[in-house]
């Protein structure tokens, strides 16, 4: 939905470490009823499998 | 998003109604009405599809429900086609059945049933009902915005006092998508929560106790956090309020002393005309009780001493002297001493010559001494009236300069009067009303210190057991790599705390620039337009002062705000107002119809449909005229059966319309070359 697109943005330009804002922008353009717990505990688990 | 076609089934005055618009491209469309010809129906029906409000069984028409048996069922039938920016259309139609009871009355059977069906463009594709309707609808017309969407033109001139603040700063809670992103970082707490957990099952059991302990002071931190952004909030809030009402209090506080004195000096120059009347009854009644007889004594005392002086000069005997006994001896001839007074001698000549000189001198002269010994005791009485009448003549020159004064008093305090309408009751209240903010700050103003302190005191009970819980995990590979997700979720978690306040900023100065350029513009620039921390709309004059709008102009700005927000929002939901001129007069319904003719014109209104629902006092000849090259569509509802009260939608205007002057006379220029 476009005003999550325009939240991304806002996250893209917000002072925040660059890694934060992608998790942050990964998180809320999650499709509707994916944001739980266990998604974003497997977002964590893929990022240190990607800095492994 | 536009409305393409409204159907709607049972509901108030209308058994089947259908509005059909799809093949035309026109963004306005008038649907007018007399009173009781169904345009509240219409609403309530936009509000049933689009909102979900409640109805009961005095909505349904009257027809079905005379139909409606015990046992049998009918049904409220809202259907509307909206075209979306995409090209393709979404149905949504709303249902509510109806069931008589055995007791014959009619309620609501269960809830409403909503279905959403999208038809793509795309004409091979199939049309499809959406899985979960609500949510479809919510995101199209959130509930928040029902205030945005379905607009009272009767309310639109208090459109911006401070009801509407909670509702503009949702509408930008919802712009920046605070409260989603919110939801996301409590997604992330939980998260962080699972993992801690996981921690302490793979270590020791005091490890595991102490996870259960931060997690309980977390949730008591929580609980006070909670607690201190409610009272930090209410703070706010009441600040804002208080921020408001200060002028007003000052102006209000000087008035209640302008109507205080002013009252005051009132009841005084009452008093003192009272005493002024008492005054004059007393000074005639002293004046008249001392006798107008001593007044003229008063003025005769000198012409009778004057007589008196005169008699006196011409010898006249004393008082008491007894006449009567001269005469006796002149008669006997015998003096008192003894000697015979001789006949014709020269003393008896002398005597009878002194006697007839005195005669009436003697006679007048003790009359007049007589005269004045009243005279005397009249004067004397007079002098001691005449104190009396002095002290009231005083007495009632000093109660006529204080009438005096007291109307210069009320006349320099007039002008402070002006323009103060309230009555000394309503400023009490509002004084009261302002006494009550200040007491709510004051109580907040302890409690938020207290919660602080309860935060500080968690925080540190949480940062101790932390440090002891990860000395407690050990140092397995598992337990580290979990404490490191932990941490970084941590990190997310800190790093985005101030996040969701400063979108928001953004949010209301994209949503303020908008209002106020667009205002501005309105009005050659004169205007600009702020949307305050706190969430109040204000204009300001160039000077920086607040300006005094007029309620058409506030009316104007309610419009601006609302497709402002259409546009920052980046949704499309159409505009629909019932009786969108409200109760302006005439001046200020013209400044509103030519505003809005021109946000159309000139695109200001983002190419958003508008919908009008207006009865005959508002639609004039001269309100159409400011339309006239939008090519509104123009619809009138028909009310064709009194005892059912069913209305039917046709094109145009109401022909019944034209029996009215305005329209007569517009009718009759336009068949005469347009008044030429």
């Amino acid at each position: 939905m476009s005003s999550e697109i325009e939240l991304g943005r806002e996250i893209a330009e917000s002072e925040m470490d660059q890694d934060v804002k992608n998790f942050l922008r990964h998180l809320i353009l999650l499709p509707e009823g994916e944001l739980t717990s266990k998604r974003v505990i497997e977002l964590v688990e893929s990022l240190a499998g990607e800095s492994k | 998003m536009k409305m393409t076609s409204l159907e709607i089934s049972n509901l108030g005055v209308h058994k089947e109604l259908k509005l059909d618009v799809a093949s035309q491209q026109n963004r306005l469309i008038f649907l007018n009405g007399s009173n009781n010809h169904g345009k509240t129906s219409l609403l309530t029906a936009l509000e049933f599809v689009l909102f979900n409000a409640e109805l009961s069984g005095g909505n349904l028409s009257k027809l079905a429900a005379r139909e409606l048996e015990v046992g049998g069922s009918a049904e409220i039938r809202v259907r509307l086609k909206l075209l979306q920016p995409n090209g393709d259309v979404a149905v949504v139609t709303r249902v509510q059945p109806f069931e008589r009871t055995a007791a014959g009355i009619i309620r609501p059977d269960g809830s409403s049933e909503l279905d959403v069906t999208l038809i793509s463009r795309d004409v091979t594709v199939q049309a499809e009902s959406v899985p979960r309707p609500e949510e479809w609808l919510d995101s199209h017309f959130p509930i928040r915005f029902k205030d945005f969407v379905l607009f009272d033109g009767e309310k639109m001139t208090r459109f911006f006092d401070n009801r509407v603040k909670a509702a503009i700063e949702n509408a930008v809670r919802e712009i920046a998508r605070i409260d989603y992103f919110e939801e996301v970082i409590r997604t992330v707490k939980k998260a962080q929560a699972e993992l801690q957990s996981k921690q302490a099952k793979l270590a020791s059991k005091s490890a595991e106790k102490l996870n259960a302990e931060i997690a309980g002071f977390q949730r008591q931190l929580d609980l006070t956090e909670r607690n201190l952004e409610t009272a930090l909030r209410q703070r706010n809030s009441l600040q804002s309020e208080e921020k408001t009402l200060r002028p007003l209090i000052e102006g209000l506080k000087d008035g209640a002393k302008y109507l205080g004195e002013n009252k005051k000096l009132r009841d005084e120059h009452e008093a003192l005309l009272e005493e002024q009347k008492e005054l004059k009854i007393e000074f005639r009644r002293v004046l008249w009780g001392a006798g107008i007889s001593t007044f003229l004594a008063g003025k005769l005392k000198y012409p009778i001493e004057k007589q008196i002086e005169i008699a006196d000069k011409a010898g006249r005997y004393p008082a008491d002297f007894k006449f009567e006994a001269l005469e006796d001896v002149m008669a006997k001839g015998v003096c008192i001493c003894g000697n015979h007074i001789i006949q014709g001698s020269d003393s008896e000549a002398a005597i009878r010559a002194l006697m007839e000189r005195n005669l009436s001198a003697g006679m007048l002269g003790t009359e007049l001494s007589s005269l004045k010994a009243t005279l005397d005791r009249s004067i004397g009485l007079a002098q001691a009236n005449h104190q009396e009448v002095a002290s009231l003549i005083r007495r009632q020159r000093k109660v006529h300069s204080e009438i005096q004064a007291n109307l210069l008093s009320q006349r320099e305090l007039a002008p402070k009067l002006e323009g103060l309408s309230l009555k000394s009751d309503d400023v009490a209240s509002i004084l009261a009303n302002y006494q009550q903010i200040q007491r709510g700050i004051d109580e907040l103003k302890q409690t938020i210190p207290m919660w602080e302190s309860e935060q500080r005191s968690k925080k540190l009970e949480i940062s101790k057991r932390q440090k002891e819980f990860e000395a407690a995990i050990g140092n397995s590979a598992s337990a580290q790599l979990l404490k490191r997700q932990a941490d970084y979720l941590a990190s997310v978690i800190a790093q985005s705390s101030d996040f969701g306040q400063s979108v928001l900023e953004r949010a209301r100065i994209r949503l303020e620039s908008f209002v106020s350029e667009r205002f501005g513009r309105t009005d050659g620039g004169r205007y600009k337009t702020q949307i305050t921390d706190e969430f109040d709309v204000i204009t300001l004059n160039q000077d920086g002062t607040v300006a005094n709008l007029s309620s058409g102009q506030n009316m104007v700005k309610a419009y601006m705000f609302s497709f402002a927000l259409r546009s920052v929002i980046g949704l499309s939901f159409p505009l629909i107002v019932d009786t969108p001129y409200g109760r302006l007069d005439e001046k200020n319904r013209m400044l509103v119809a030519e505003t809005l003719s021109n946000m159309f014109k000139e695109g200001d209104s983002e190419g958003q449909q508008a919908v009008f629902l207006m009865h005959d006092g508002e639609y004039t000849p001269w309100v159409m005229e400011h339309f006239k090259d939008l090519n509104p569509l123009e619809y009138y509802l028909e009310h064709f059966d009194e005892e059912y009260e069913i209305s039917h939608l046709r094109e145009g205007i109401d022909p019944e319309w034209y029996k009215y002057s305005a329209w007569q006379f517009y009718r009759e220029t336009e068949q005469s070359g347009g008044g030429k």
